[in-house]
């Protein structure tokens, strides 16, 4: 005789393999499968005690600081971060996870027992996680007394994260039938969190009393608001048991997910003969650039200059006039900010393409003419996200000289692109995986590189007080960098 | 042999310590089939990935004589790996339109002809994810053979294919030599390199260890077929019946 909790842990490590390699950027199968199962299972203990231990680090000074409605997001963000990231990559298991079930099936496992195995193998992704917030949480609600702002985060954090990993979940056991919708649901699932995280950083400088009580009465944020009153209790209470209920029964349905049959595709689309349609080299290069990032997990990160751009309306709104008193601290802030965060963008065009790198090889495609396509994103995608900042700087009646930076801020991450390409011809020489030693000289470089024309163009500002040379400087080091970067890819 | 399409002279790939492949030198001329025989990790598909410029190596690589593998030369080459080298996101129709228009080369013609000829017509718009391993690898032939190349580079080409379009793809290879195209195909179904080869080259550990035609590998075998002649070239027969004999 079997039991239940045996094979479901021993489903949970096959899921936990399966999910790893199929999420790993590369998409390459890692070498040593034993050490890549012993990484994954450490990296949900090592997740849980870093994000806790940030957890409980930033919500404890938000008591000190005489502040602790603030905790409440501060938890809210590392619980759901901690849930989603141990629990995300088993949306990629069951893509495949079909053949676990007939195996069980041949084994003589007993169908009732697999909604059970299910349950407990998809619950185990992320127990450590669900544990280590609700204890940090609950025991520093418990000393600082008063209204649970920072347990209450937590358990919303934790029910939606539930929810969203689930509906991952869900979106990949769909298979191939819905491609749209899971590029869709990969686009839309992170902004909730963007938006969340980079209010966070804001959250600090504002109180109940100065901000607008409209927040009162939204989700997440009327938590802020918890202790003062009972009808606050009770708006946040009835949002917890809403979330509660969406985090199980989604929980619910996609573990009945993991090992059900798997949806086989045959498309019933009439097939009329359709013609091709044949582009110009680099038009064909960013198109599928495109469409790679679109239907693979790094979707999410189209996502982020929608995800700045709230947050930097939402700061204005609850505090407008930050903007027009502050236009310096404001394009620092933001607009430079999210030309830095673009960067990843192009490094996930290149991390996409690492699996394909081969039928890429077969191509007469030389690495400048790869990066151009990036370089061509990039570019469009810098201009599509700042214009609505540009118009925020204008709605505020900032000086219009303080659009320059926004308009030539586009150098740092055109450099650190070229720098990507550089990366990115390493990794596919080095088979797909580079040592954790060179990604990490990786990120560090790229900081550098961004870092030398954006404090450029900081340390002008303050010493001229002016928007124009700093924002030329910043545009002609970050060039000129861009200029070395492309010498070695030349002679590839 | 000066007008060699591809000539390969001491080539070394190295995986770390491993050495794949050890000082293999060869020649493939036009109208020439040259299949590589060998065992599993002979070194067949490291040979290929290197002529391709997938792989470090050393030792010299002249295509076309236009020097080693780059991007320069690729239009000139049509590759099937293995493993096919596709890009999964895509659609067939997506990957063979991206495939198209990098190259500048599309005969569109050419292509309804090759998807109608292998049967890929109905599975042009699902995920290249989706399908199965012989329309993955039937994309992949389509993608090698649409631009009409000079030099086919095909490893382990039969790989999951039905028998329909194995001989479909077998003719399309004779027909490219025909036409004075040059082939390199590893293999190890020995019915197929026997039908189609002009020249077999037997590599066992990285080295090539006998080269000439279908005959002259028999008769230095002296064996019948060249199944025997292969087994016997790299000293497996023998053990082949001793191991027989213990189970």
């Amino acid at each position: 005789m079997y039991s239940v909790r045996k094979v479901a842990s021993i489903v949970y490590k096959e899921l936990l393999f399966q999910g790893y390699t199929a999420s790993r950027l590369s998409g390459m199968r890692p070498a040593n499968a034993r050490s890549a199962l012993r990484a994954s299972r450490l990296n949900k203990v090592i997740l849980s005690i870093t994000y806790s231990g940030i957890l409980a680090a930033m919500s404890i000074i938000s008591y000190i600081m005489g502040k602790p409605f603030s905790s409440s997001l501060e938890a809210f963000v590392w619980s759901y971060f901690m849930i989603t990231v141990s629990s995300i990559n088993m949306s990629f298991a069951t893509q495949q996870s079909g053949y676990i079930r007939d195996l069980l099936f041949m084994l003589s496992v007993n169908e009732s027992d697999f909604s059970r195995i299910s349950m407990l193998s998809f619950f185990m992704t992320m127990d450590f996680p669900v544990y280590s917030a609700l204890i940090v949480t609950a025991l520093i609600s418990l000393y600082f007394g008063g209204f649970p702002y920072a347990f209450i985060g937590s358990v919303q954090g934790i029910a939606l994260g539930i929810a969203t990993s689930s509906a991952f979940v869900f979106v990949g056991s769909k298979g191939a039938s819905r491609p749209r919708l899971r590029s869709i649901f990969r686009v839309i699932s992170v902004l909730p969190l963007l938006i969340v995280i980079m209010f966070s950083s804001y959250v600090m400088q504002i109180s109940p009393s100065t901000i607008n009580h409209v927040f009162s009465l939204l989700p997440i944020t009327s938590t802020f608001f918890g202790g003062e009153g009972v009808v606050y209790s009770v708006v946040t209470v009835i949002y917890t048991i809403i979330f509660i209920g969406l985090g199980v029964l989604l929980f619910l349905k996609a573990s009945a997910l993991i090992l059900s049959t798997q949806e086989i595709y045959i498309s019933t689309r009439s097939r009329a003969i359709q013609g091709f349609k044949i582009r110009s080299s680099i038009g064909a290069i960013l198109r599928v650039d495109m469409i790679q990032s679109l239907r693979s997990r790094i979707a999410g990160i189209w996502a982020l200059p929608l995800g700045y751009l709230i947050a930097a309306i939402a700061s204005a709104f609850s505090n407008g006039s930050y903007i027009a008193s502050n236009t310096f601290m404001f394009i620092i802030s933001y607009p430079l900010n999210l030309g830095v965060m673009l960067s990843f963008l192009p490094y996930a065009l290149y991390l996409s393409e690492i699996r394909g790198a081969i039928a890429f090889r077969l191509l007469p495609i030389s690495p400048i003419k790869n990066l151009m396509s990036k370089e061509v994103i990039a570019i469009l995608a810098y201009y599509v996200a700042e214009t609505p900042m540009m118009m925020l700087l204008i709605a505020y009646r900032a000086s219009a000289l303080s659009l320059f930076p926004l308009l030539l801020g586009f150098g740092p991450l055109f450099a650190s692109t070229a720098f990507m390409a550089i990366f990115f011809e390493r990794t596919v020489k080095e088979g797909g995986a580079l040592s954790t030693l060179y990604t990490i000289v990786y990120g560090i470089v790229t900081l550098i590189i961004e870092a030398i024309p954006l404090g450029s163009f900081i340390v002008m500002y303050i010493l001229m007080h002016s928007y124009i040379y700093p924002s030329f400087v910043m545009l002609g080091i970050s060039l000129a960098e861009a200029a070395i970067m492309m010498v070695p890819l030349s002679k590839k | 042999m000066a007008d060699a399409m591809l000539k390969v002279r001491n080539l070394t790939v190295k995986y770390g310590e491993k050495v794949a492949v050890s000082g293999l030198s060869f020649n493939i001329n036009g109208g020439e089939i040259y299949g590589l025989l060998g065992p599993n990790g002979a070194g067949k598909t490291s040979t290929i990935k290197a002529i391709l410029g997938l792989v470090k190596y050393t030792g010299e690589i002249d295509i076309l004589g236009l020097g080693p593998p780059s991007s320069k030369v690729m239009n000139s080459i049509g590759a099937a790996m293995e493993t096919p080298a596709l890009l999964e996101a895509l659609t067939p129709r997506e990957f063979i339109e991206f495939v198209g228009s990098v190259r500048g080369l599309f005969d569109q013609k050419r292509v309804d002809a090759l998807i109608d000829a292998f049967e890929l017509r109905e599975y042009m718009d699902v995920p290249i994810a989706s399908l199965s391993a012989g329309n993955r690898q039937k994309v992949a032939v389509i993608s090698a053979l649409m631009h009409r190349p000079k030099i086919l580079l095909l490893d382990e080409p039969f790989n999951a294919l039905d028998v329909k379009s194995v001989r479909i793809l077998k003719e399309l290879i004779l027909r490219h030599i025909d036409e004075g195209g040059a082939v390199l195909f590893s293999t190890h179904i020995m019915e197929v390199a026997e039908k189609i080869c002009t020249r077999i080259g037997i590599i066992s550990a990285g080295r090539i260890i006998v080269e000439g035609t279908l005959d002259e590998i028999e008769k230095q075998a002296n064996a019948g077929n060249l199944e025997d002649a292969f087994l016997k070239t790299i000293h497996a027969d023998e053990q082949i019946k001793s191991l027989l004999e213990g189970l």
